[in-house]
């Protein structure tokens, strides 16, 4: 192998952006903060490096190891911010200390995280997101979920969910276990990992009560609309989580008011940074992407870290995500609407072959029904020819 | 359409023979075949066959929605995935074995009780051969013995044999590979079995059908027998 040129290359996980791609992402940020602005959000950067202590007090704690981090020449740690979340909240704390509550702010800029060799993660990506530093209550938590939908229904994304979560349920729930303070931790390192073999394990070995651990399994596995937050209510009643359970009733009802609710969905077992968030937290999912898009959710312990405590709620979004799912929406649809069919429709008892064609529309596949009466094989081989990638074949002759 | 990412090989054949008991396409499908993606359009599903070591990878990714897998090889790829089923065949262990031969007597009574520190200690820098380094470098900094770790790809039983290594870390289905190179197990790092994964995004957006897919399999392996952890530990003493 040639020796390497260092000079010419972008350090692992960092990369180029050109022409069209630095394009779109520009266009998306303008877009994005007209709806900030529009929303009363305020912009603010914060520096690119900041003290290590800094970030140690926020949500990075749990990143310590994704951080890159420098000694400046007095001694000092310094480092590349992970997320943008405690640099604001610094802000909030110190020049914007005298300012009213709440505060709502805004950001777009680069983050830094030390990902693995050869995970293929990147470790420079933009985030673009909002805090609301004073912000308490069901209507703070609303609008950060209904600025959110908003933000990225702007930037032209279509299919996207969001799921909702209440960590305030587990941790309720989660106090009154009666395991040591070391079983619960891997308890919840199992779940916030979603290793449900693990947290089964350690349930049924450790014996928490049958309907406790009943209780905690059954609510976490709730998933749906808002009737399965009634479902959640009536399991919880009488307990500490009916409490959590009814604020995020409250939150429902309000994101029916922004005429957002239909992209809702429960999932109590979205528990995001468990020791970090204190109430609602919430994850942006597109169909066909792996890596959720966002989320955010509620920390009202940050802010005492750099002064005064005090309520607050935000999210942060990956707009690197958001772009290759905006780009791959758009592909999707081009080759949804041109190129050969992906269904061929073959055999011998036409309302069969009708119905089943009619079934694939109706999921949105381009579907041809033979109408040369075309045996099994020769319609593998007429679908090979035209490019068809599936050929069903419905009848009794001519089987494979 | 579902999408289910599978090992070629013997595990492979367990989990469709699994698939087939809960009633998907299971039955006389060949993992092994040339044809690595299959779909199953009136079923709704897909399965794509690949390596093992493929498999956390396609579902980190989201290439596919769920997969079946060896705790092993998921532990090794370090992946971010929801794990959701032990399904409780393909079981192995991952052991650390070491030539019979530099072992004293009184350790090879009770291999898996001896002093490993002191062990390795005799060797000035212990090596060790594996096809598992982040699982192998996870145990030695657990155990804090500073030992060299080098990956291998095939034939890990060799290494020690050609003075490459003094040890090995690797899978242990039935013992008869360390047997015939003489090599004894001084300590088990991980029991393993399959299990069912899945995308972080695919659990929360289509969690309906993994959920069901969760309660079937569930259901399946409850008929077999309940085979708790006992029954692991039955398996071991046969291996």
């Amino acid at each position: 192998m040639a020796e390497r040129r260092l000079h010419l290359e972008t350090p692992p996980g960092t990369r180029d952006l050109l022409f069209d791609e630095a394009e779109i992402k520009r266009e998306m940020e303008n877009r994005m903060s007209a709806v900030f602005r529009r929303w009363a959000y305020r912009e603010v950067l914060t520096p690119t490096l900041e003290y290590y202590d800094t970030l140690l007090r926020g949500a990075a704690q749990s990143k310590d190891k994704e951080i890159y981090k420098f000694v400046d020449r007095e001694g000092y740690i310094l480092a590349l911010r992970p997320e943008l979340t405690t640099p604001l909240a610094r802000v909030s704390q110190t020049r914007l200390a005298g300012q009213e509550r709440p505060l709502r702010l805004f950001y777009s800029g680069p983050v830094f995280r030390y990902a693995e060799p050869q995970s293929g993660r990147p470790r420079e990506f933009f985030q673009a997101g909002a805090e609301l530093i004073g912000g308490a209550g069901p209507a703070a938590d609303a609008e950060m979920l209904a600025l959110s939908i908003e933000i990225l229904e702007t930037v032209g994304l279509r299919d996207f969910q969001v799921g909702l979560g209440q960590v305030e349920v587990m941790r309720s729930l989660y106090d009154k276990l009666p395991l040591q303070a070391e079983e619960k931790e891997s308890l919840l390192l199992a779940l916030g990992r979603k290793d449900l073999v693990a947290a089964e394990q350690i349930i049924a070995s450790k014996g928490p009560s049958k309907s406790q651990a009943r209780l905690l399994t059954a609510l976490l596995e709730l998933h749906g609309g808002k009737e399965t937050l009634d479902e959640a209510r009536c399991l919880a009643e009488g307990t500490e989580a009916a409490l959590a359970l009814e604020s995020l009733d409250l939150v429902w009802d309000l994101l029916q008011s922004y005429g957002k609710s239909s992209r809702l969905f429960l999932d109590l077992g979205i528990l995001r940074d468990f020791n970090y968030y204190t109430g609602l937290v919430f994850e942006v999912y597109v169909p066909g992407l792996g890596i959720p898009l966002g989320g955010g959710g509620r920390y009202d312990h940050l802010l005492e870290n750099f002064g005064e405590p005090c309520p607050a709620t935000g999210f942060a979004l990956n707009l690197d995500l958001i772009i290759q799912a905006v780009l791959r929406q758009e592909h999707q649809q081009q080759a949804q609407e041109a190129g050969p069919p992906q269904y061929l429709v073959a055999g011998n008892d036409w309302s069969q072959m009708i119905a089943y064609a009619r079934r694939l529309r109706q999921k949105g596949f381009r579907v041809e029904v033979d109408l040369a009466g075309l045996e099994d094989r020769q319609a593998q081989e007429y679908a090979r020819r035209r490019g068809i990638g599936q050929v069903v074949f419905l009848g009794n002759h001519g089987g494979r | 359409m579902f999408t289910l990412a599978l090992p070629k090989g013997k595990l492979g054949q367990e989990s469709l023979a699994l698939l087939d008991k809960i009633g998907w396409p299971g039955a006389g499908i060949d993992p092994d075949a040339r044809v690595l993606v299959r779909e199953f359009p009136q079923a709704s599903k897909k399965y794509i066959f690949c390596r093992p070591t493929d498999v956390p990878t396609l579902v980190e990714y989201g290439a596919a929605d769920a997969g079946m897998v060896g705790k092993d090889t998921l532990l090794e790829a370090g992946a971010n995935v929801y794990e959701l089923v032990d399904l409780q065949f393909g079981y192995c262990r991952l052991v650390l074995a070491v030539p019979a031969a530099w072992l004293r007597p009184e350790e090879l009574a009770s291999p898996e009780k001896m002093d490993l520190a002191g062990f390795c200690q005799r060797w000035g820098q212990f090596r060790v051969a594996t096809k598992f380094p982040r699982v192998a470098q996870a145990f030695f900094r657990e155990e804090g013995i500073p030992a060299e770790v080098i990956k291998l790809h095939g034939n890990i039983e060799l290494a020690p044999r050609v003075g490459l290594a003094q040890g090995i870390v690797d899978l242990v289905a039935t013992g008869k590979t360390l047997r015939d190179n003489q090599l004894v197990a001084v300590r088990t790092i991980h029991e393993s079995t399959a299990r069912l994964i899945a995308n972080r995004v695919s659990y929360r957006l289509q969690y309906q059908k993994v959920q069901e897919l969760v309660e079937a399999l569930k259901k399946a392996l409850a008929a077999v027998g309940d085979p708790g952890p006992s029954q692991g530990e039955g398996r071991i003493q046969n291996g």
